[in-house]
């Protein structure tokens, strides 16, 4: 699961994340606000799940991202 | 090329693809150092229609202080306004309609009368993506993003092609096959009465296509035929099947026997003189189109459909994919007719072994002016396509030829006109001036290949620089630029008699000293209109 979420994201932002320890807002300079959109867009269609914008607000690193499309798939 | 978008939602995602800068929400400052100005508002969703209203009559106004302060010779492009989401409370509001039908109307007449100013059609884009939605209202609460950002990749496509159109690139030839692809069936096997064209389906689909092409030849489109199949059989069909609407004159060269398609293919751009990145080729067999596909990648290759039925928005498809523009020029109307002059002149030439004889034969008529507004696109259009005579290969927009003028730069464009036709402009020359150093630099010289071989290349450039003489300049300068089209110009300037001062791989540079004037070959007719 988070090998995929970091794959995508890996797409969307244009950088490699293969060392990089840990994955969020703050350590990421690529995930800003339109990147942002951009990764929750290919995050739906790589899943298949439609999120919230509540969900979209909290999906600040990779562990909260992870965690709730787990939850979503989970419904 | 870096743009500057004036918007009223949040856009970069659609223009993720080209390098812009955005104003604020409905803001109009500008920022100077952009290339090419976008106006892309959308109909903003509020409830309070009546307001609506009077919002797009402010654009309007908005638009006309826009124009008044970014540079003269800077393009904008304008989006019309389209309904994507709005509330109707009352079946009899019109005003909202009204205003949207007012302000499209009004930026049409200013791309009328202002050449900088060109129209993208947003309707155009909702139309394609009729079967998705355009809104998407989660994205829309999110971040001010009207347009469904799933729809990135279509505008982009959409928006590209718009661009190419408005820059003059199109490709130029169609080349067609024949046999269940211009008729229904195989001529060799119905014979000339038994193959499928004409007002019942499916021979009605094939008449449809086959005027539509007839159309779009109109439009400064080449057609050229490509077929397995006597070449006697289709000229005895071309000459009496009363419904075909294609026949032996709309096409500009055919190719019609048994050797394989993709030097065939070769062959008719050769004739045509056009390179094969200009071709697109039209058969209904996919093992054909396979091998032009893997043999020819240059060559653009369709898939076509299976059911006839299907043929006329193929067409569409094929025109907007490949050939759309945003306006023709007088040369694009004329051009089938041109490159048949080309074939005569070939044929012509055959018949007179000697060279000088044949030239004298032609009666060619040379005039040559400078660009104004009736010849400035066609000029643009020309530092566009042409790669094969051309010395430094250097593309200009039409903003970049204004420029020109403005800074006193010479541009001037050469007319041909011989016994078989008009060539109308052909060439064009631009050459930066230096009067207080009495020097001079050619920019660009360069010559559609169809008037080649004629020794117009070299009469053109001579009396520009007799031209330069009278002006008192006294030396030039001038480059040759490697690209891996134009080897036959590579040593143009030295048989002009130009002194090499440096010289790489890729790349010439010469100086000539002006001593006397040269002469020009007596078969020409000169006109000279420097005004």
């Amino acid at each position: 699961m988070k090998e995929i979420v970091k794959n995508v994201m890996a797409t969307v932002f244009k950088v490699d994340l293969k060392d990089i320890e840990e994955i969020s807002q703050h350590t990421i300079k690529k995930w800003d606000s339109l990147n942002h959109l951009n990764l929750m867009i290919a995050l739906e269609s790589e899943f298949g799940v439609s999120l919230e914008p509540e969900e979209i607000g909290a999906m600040v690193d990779i562990e909260t991202v992870c965690r709730i499309i787990e939850e979503k798939r989970a419904e | 090329m870096k743009y500057f978008i004036f918007r009223n939602y949040t856009i970069e995602n659609l223009f993720s693809h080209i390098d812009a800068q955005y104003s604020i929400y409905d803001d109009i400052s500008c920022d100077k150092a952009a290339d090419i100005y976008i106006w892309f508002y959308a109909l903003p969703v509020k409830a309070k229609i009546n307001h609506l209203a009077q919002e797009i009559d402010s654009y309007l106004q908005r638009i006309n202080i826009v124009l008044s302060n970014i540079q003269p010779g800077k393009s904008i492009y304008i989006f019309t306004l389209e309904k994507i989401f709005n509330y109707q409370w009352r079946n009899s509001d019109s005003d909202l309609n009204k205003a949207i039908m007012d302000f499209n109307r009004e930026i049409y007449y200013l791309a009328e009368k202002n050449n900088n100013v060109k129209i993208i059609d947003f309707s155009d884009f909702i139309r394609i993506c009729k079967n998705k939605d355009l809104i998407n209202w989660k994205y829309y609460y999110l971040s001010k993003m009207l347009i469904n950002p799933e729809l990135v990749k279509d505008f982009q496509n959409w928006f590209n092609k718009k661009v190419d159109a408005i820059n003059l690139k199109r490709k130029k030839c169609i080349v067609l096959d024949l046999d269940n692809t211009l008729w229904d069936g195989i001529l060799g096997e119905d014979g000339p009465h038994g193959i499928g064209v004409g007002d019942d389906y499916p021979g009605s689909a094939f008449k449809d296509l086959q005027e539509g092409l007839l159309e779009i030849s109109k439009n400064g489109v080449i057609l050229a035929v490509c077929s397995k199949n006597n070449e006697s059989d289709v000229l005895d069909l071309w000459e009496k099947n009363p419904f075909l609407i294609l026949k032996k004159n709309h096409f500009s060269a055919y190719k019609i026997n048994w050797k394989n398609k993709s030097d065939n293919i070769v062959e008719i751009a050769a004739d045509l003189n056009i390179g094969l990145d200009s071709m697109v080729f039209i058969d209904d067999n996919p093992a054909e189109r396979e091998l032009v596909r893997t043999t020819l990648p240059e060559v653009a290759v369709p898939d076509f459909p299976l059911q006839p039925y299907k043929l006329t928005s193929f067409l569409k498809d094929i025109y907007e994919d490949y050939f759309q523009v945003y306006s023709l020029t007088k040369e694009d109307q004329d051009k089938t007719r041109q490159y048949k002059d080309q074939f005569k002149r070939l044929e012509h030439k055959k018949s007179h072994i000697d060279l000088e004889g044949y030239l004298i034969s032609l009666n060619m008529e040379l005039k040559v002016q400078f660009v104004n507004e009736y010849n400035i696109s066609r000029v643009a259009q020309l530092t566009q396509k042409t790669n094969q005579f051309n010395l430094t290969t250097r593309r200009y927009q039409v903003d970049d030829i204004r420029r020109f003028i403005h800074e006193k730069q010479l541009v001037a464009c050469l007319s041909v006109k011989d016994k078989f036709g008009d060539n109308g402009i052909t060439s064009v020359c631009i050459i930066k001036l230096d009067y207080d150093n009495k020097r001079a630099v050619v920019d660009t010289y360069l010559m559609s290949c169809r008037i080649l071989g004629r020794t117009i290349e070299d009469a053109f450039i001579v009396l520009l620089l007799n031209y330069l003489k009278d002006q008192g300049i006294e030396t030039v300068e001038a480059m040759f630029l490697a690209t891996n089209k134009n080897e036959q110009v590579k040593t143009f300037f030295d048989q002009v008699g130009f002194d090499i001062v440096q010289h790489s791989e890729d790349m010439k540079h010469y100086v000539l000293k002006l001593d006397g004037k040269k002469k020009i070959r007596e078969y020409f007719k000169i006109e000279e209109i420097y005004s």
